[in-house]
């Protein structure tokens, strides 16, 4: 029987963990998940010179679709590594891959990375005990948006909680944090159910993890007319009700 | 003589009404439609004084002449007196070919009176009868002409009386027809009858022709015309078209039978108009006030290279003119009108306004389309129009076109766009994979006028693939339900598909059922007349072009409604090209019964759900008996008994179908059904082994599953015709 590792690479090479470098060196197979998550300077090509491995990237369709390929792997003996950007198992779906392997018979296993999830939380040093659902924006499918981060934000809202938001990530396209905003106050024009307002402050986080990156909470008008330069971004949307101390930290931020 | 006159003088006449009269022409084909309204047009088409000493012709389409048959419905408007009396006449071509009887149908919406052309020797053929019955179904009233007169003199060497009766026996065909399709208390009136006139003889060729009460006044009878074509001296002929001139004839017989639009609109708009009566935009059409809101109804649209969009119609109500803001009910959009021209013979001349009952020409009316009903814009929000928007026809018969020049690729995409916008029938479409474009029409000859067109009036030559024939895909059993599962697992559909019955598929094609309307009142209708519970019927919340429904049954789904649209998207895609061989699906329904969401919109987009829901409809659908649908044919010829037995046998060698064998005389009349993919060398086998003795005329019948000892072989054509893997799609292949 093989071996199947879902290994998160981290932000950004600096946070490339050992435990995450040495399993996929005994790979026989890598393939790099490379749509959930963008990153500086970890791409299949640095990947392969830091492991001396070859590294098949997989967009999207090609991971999913690539499952009997990988499973083949699996079946012939050879051990197959799926490195993600951050974190493999926050933010993404391959845990029905997880359990496939489990089912037929194989070893699987996780090796956790740093995840912008983590990092924002950190980074924003809002209380991470108030954090509720996250939820994704993403590009409007034939001119319509999907109004679950609305519905999203007003929950964790009522219930005192801060929403971090993940930005879409569709073939070449990234979405921006002021294009997000945007959206948001598109949907609370239609809905106005009184969830979100120009005034209210959100924290944007650009390139976390990288050399450039940078934090700052600020006021939703103040971020739509704000440049956030080159993505990855992403947003917390925090609770209404803060701590002092939240305050105080978001102030600092800035 | 055509007659010269301003559009001032038109205009006057338009504006009093008992002084027009809007007809049409009607005939099996070949049975000299053409022939007619050319010799109308050249005796009695009004020429402005702007374009006289320009050719004159009807069918200004090169392509027309060429064929012998007429394609584009355009209005030509007519002059002629009766008693000292002038009146209008407006002349709307209404196509002749089978292939586009679903155009003749809105044609006759705006007439008040037809010309049913018939061929003397052939007599009443199926497209006279279809017409026919489609003209009276619209309270069109029908005026006889029995044309190629010559022909029993020349053919078939009659003598007076032998013509006479030969004459009668078609008029008694034809009031036959009349007392089959026609309303009770129209049977009656509108029969034809010799001595009063509603019924002319002659030959629109040799230009001459007579009722028999205008025969009698000049002293004409038949024995003239035996003499006339007894001789090879043409001037005999000649003399009678002095004598009776063919547009004296039939305009005569229309302006006194056919109703001026006033009258006619009283009985017409309750059989025509689809909606409330009771309403003012009805009330006013059926006094034809010229006061009243606009209401129009649009039977043409044509792209002129200088004007942009033309759209020619109908005012049944109100008067049109530039500025006025109408609604176009099909469209559901605001449109304001730019230019109004009435038709000067063929040709348009700008007016300042056109009252109710009169054909005008509409500039402005971008979002329009054959068949649009244009209302007052203040009375948007009343129900009805005159067509339903529905999928009359569907096309058969499909080629891939390029230009013979790779340079002219964007002309033709452009011309495409143009042909498809006048002739709603022909559809075009991008091969997505191959960058192919694709005609499709509703028969062979069909789509050779559309190429002959693109070539005659946008200059592009194209090259072509042999035509394909277009089959549907279906099933013959309910199925049970299946999972589809999205490429990350994290979504799931389930599924079942069952065939839909006949009556379903039925009030869905006549548009008597759609997506859009009243989920209540729908059921109802499902209910009543289709079988269906009404509470399934009240969950169907999508209907497709291909006649398939859409059933959510579903309760209390989490994200459901998030992904509805998407959901339905991927249901329209699998519609469009199923498992079998990627032929579009037909007449099916889809159950959804539950489903699984992921919560994080990122993870359920279109990638994830379009599979997902094609999967498990592919699945079900391969576990219900699937089949291939093939067109069908009616065919209705007739052939001297003699050569019945040659021609059954051509039929059932090209696996069809006699329905019906009536013996007339020496002459049979075989209805039959044909495979359309069976028929490319019928009209020369038919001619071959009758001697050319045989007269057919073809129609669109229905859908019917291939044999099933084909099925498999034709499946792995289309798929390796179309570049898929030659082997048959196994569930397998959709429960991943």
């Amino acid at each position: 029987m093989s071996a199947i590792h879902f290994i998160g690479l981290g932000l950004s090479k600096r946070f490339l963990t050992n435990a995450a470098l040495q399993t996929l060196r005994n790979c026989d197979v890598i393939y790099f998940d490379f749509y959930t998550s963008l990153s500086c300077d970890l791409s299949p090509e640095s990947l392969a010179e830091i492991t001396g491995k070859k590294v098949v990237s997989a967009t999207r369709d090609l991971l999913e679709r690539r499952e009997r390929e990988i499973l083949l792997h699996l079946e012939n003996g050879k051990d197959v590594c799926i490195a993600t950007v951050g974190d493999p198992m926050i933010a993404t779906t391959h845990v029905s891959l997880f359990t496939e392997a489990v089912r037929r018979g194989h070893e699987a296993k996780v090796i956790p990375g740093l995840s912008v999830h983590c990092y924002a939380i950190s980074r924003s040093m809002l209380s991470s005990y108030k954090f509720g659902k996250s939820v994704t924006i993403t590009f409007p499918v034939s001119g319509k948006l999907d109004f679950t981060p609305y519905n999203v934000i007003k929950q964790n809202r009522d219930r005192g909680l801060h929403t971090i938001v993940y930005l879409d990530l569709k073939e070449d396209m990234v979405m921006t944090a002021q294009l997000a905003i945007s959206y948001l106050l598109k949907m609370e024009d239609e809905l106005k159910e009184r969830v979100i307002s120009e005034d209210d402050l959100v924290v944007i986080g650009e390139r976390l993890g990288c050399q450039d990156e940078r934090m700052r909470a600020l006021r939703m008008s103040e971020a739509l007319a704000t440049d956030f330069g080159k993505p990855p971004h992403i947003i917390i949307i925090p609770a209404r009700n803060l701590y002092d101390m939240e305050v105080e930290a978001l102030k600092c931020l800035s | 003589m055509p007659k010269y006159k301003t559009s001032e003088q038109v205009l006057s006449l338009m504006k009093d009404r008992t002084r027009v009269r809007n007809i049409g022409i009607i005939a099996h084909v070949d049975h000299g439609k053409t022939t007619t309204s050319d010799q109308l047009l050249a005796a009695s088409g009004i020429i402005s004084p702007k374009v006289a000493g320009e050719a004159l012709a009807l069918d200004y389409l090169s392509v027309e002449q060429q064929r012998g048959i007429t394609v584009k419905a355009a209005n030509v408007s007519l002059y002629h007196e009766v008693d000292g009396k002038g009146y209008v006449i407006n002349l709307i071509d209404t196509p002749g070919h089978v292939d586009f009887s679903g155009r003749v149908t809105r044609s006759l919406r705006v007439l008040d009176g037809s010309i049913v052309v018939v061929d003397s020797v052939e007599g009443v053929m199926t497209q006279t009868e279809t017409v026919l019955r489609q003209s009276l179904e619209e309270r069109v009233r029908p005026i006889l002409f029995i044309n190629k007169v010559d022909r029993l003199v020349k053919e078939l060497k009659l003598g007076p009386q032998e013509m006479m009766q030969k004459l009668l026996d078609i008029i008694k065909e034809v009031n036959n027809l009349i007392n089959i399709y026609a309303e009770p208390e129209l049977k009656e009136k509108w029969s034809i009858n010799p001595s009063l006139g509603n019924v002319v003889f002659g030959s629109a060729k040799d230009r001459w022709g007579f009722s028999i009460p205008m025969a009698q006044k000049k002293g004409i009878n038949m024995k003239h015309v035996i003499d006339a074509y007894s001789t090879t001296d043409k001037s005999k002929v000649n003399e009678l078209a002095a004598q009776v001139p063919i547009n004296e004839a039939l305009l005569d017989a229309v302006i006194k039978f056919v109703p001026n639009p006033i009258e006619a609109q009283k009985y017409r708009i309750p059989k025509i108009w689809k909606g409330d009566l009771d309403n003012e935009l009805a009330k006013s059409m059926l006094n034809a006030d010229p006061n009243g809101p606009v209401v129009m109804m649009i039977t043409d649209m044509k792209v002129d290279p200088h004007a942009g969009l033309v759209a020619t119609g109908r005012v049944f109500s109100g008067t049109i003119r530039p500025g006025t803001e109408v609604w176009l009910v099909n469209a559901k959009a605001p449109q304001k009108v730019l230019q109004v021209s009435i038709y000067m013979g063929q040709f348009r001349e700008l007016a300042d306004e056109i009252p109710a009952g009169n054909i005008a020409a509409v500039l402005g009316l971008e979002r329009a389309r054959s068949g649009e009903t244009l209302i007052d814009v203040r009375f948007k929000d009343l129900q009805g129009s005159f067509e339903k928007l529905h999928y009359v026809s569907e096309p058969v018969v499909t080629i891939a076109v390029e230009p013979k020049n790779p340079k002219d690729l964007t002309k033709m995409i452009d011309a495409l766009r143009k042909l498809s916008i006048e002739d709603p029938n022909l559809v075009v479409k991008i091969n997505e994979e191959t960058g192919e474009y694709l005609l499709s029409g509703m028969g062979f000859l069909h789509l050779e006028v559309s190429l002959q067109l693109l070539k005659d009036n946008y200059g592009v030559d194209v090259v072509t693939t042999p035509p394909i024939v277009v089959y549907r895909e279906s099933v013959r059993n309910k199925s049970q339900v299946f999972e589809g599962k999205s490429p990350n697992k994290h979504n799931k559909f389930y599924i079942s598909v069952e065939p839909l019955n006949e009556k379903t598929i039925e009030l869905i094609s006549t548009g008597t059922i759609k997506e859009d309307m009243d989920s209540k009142e729908m059921a109802k209708i499902l209910r009543d007349q289709a079988d269906w519970d009404y509470d399934e019927a009240k969950k169907i919340i999508a209907i497709d072009e291909n006649v398939n429904v859409f059933v959510d049954a579903t309760s209390g789904v989490q994200h459901l409604r998030e992904i509805m649209d998407t959901l339905l998207q991927g249901y329209r895609l699998a519609m469009r090209e199923g498992p079998l061989a990627h032929e579009p699906i037909r007449g099916i329904k889809v159950v959804l019964h539950d489903a699984a969401i992921h919560e994080d919109p990122a993870h359920r987009g279109p990638a994830q759900i379009y599979p997902a829901v094609r999967n498990a409809i592919f699945a079900a659908f391969l576990m219900s008996r699937p089949t291939l649908l093939e067109p069908l044919q009616k065919l209705d010829i007739r052939v001297p008994m003699e050569f019945v037995g040659n021609v059954t046998a051509v039929l059932s060698r090209k696996r069809g179908k006699v329905l019906n064998m009536v013996q007339s005389g020496s002459v049979a009349r075989v209805l039959a059904e044909i495979p359309v993919s069976e028929s490319y060398e019928l009209a020369s086998d038919l001619r071959s082994t009758t001697g050319g003795r045989a007269f057919w005329g073809t129609e669109f019948s229905r859908w019917a599953p291939v044999p099933d000892s084909l099925l498999n072989d034709v499946v792995l054509k289309i798929r390796e015709r179309k570049g898929l893997p030659k082997e048959l799609p196994k569930v397998e292949d959709f429960l991943t």
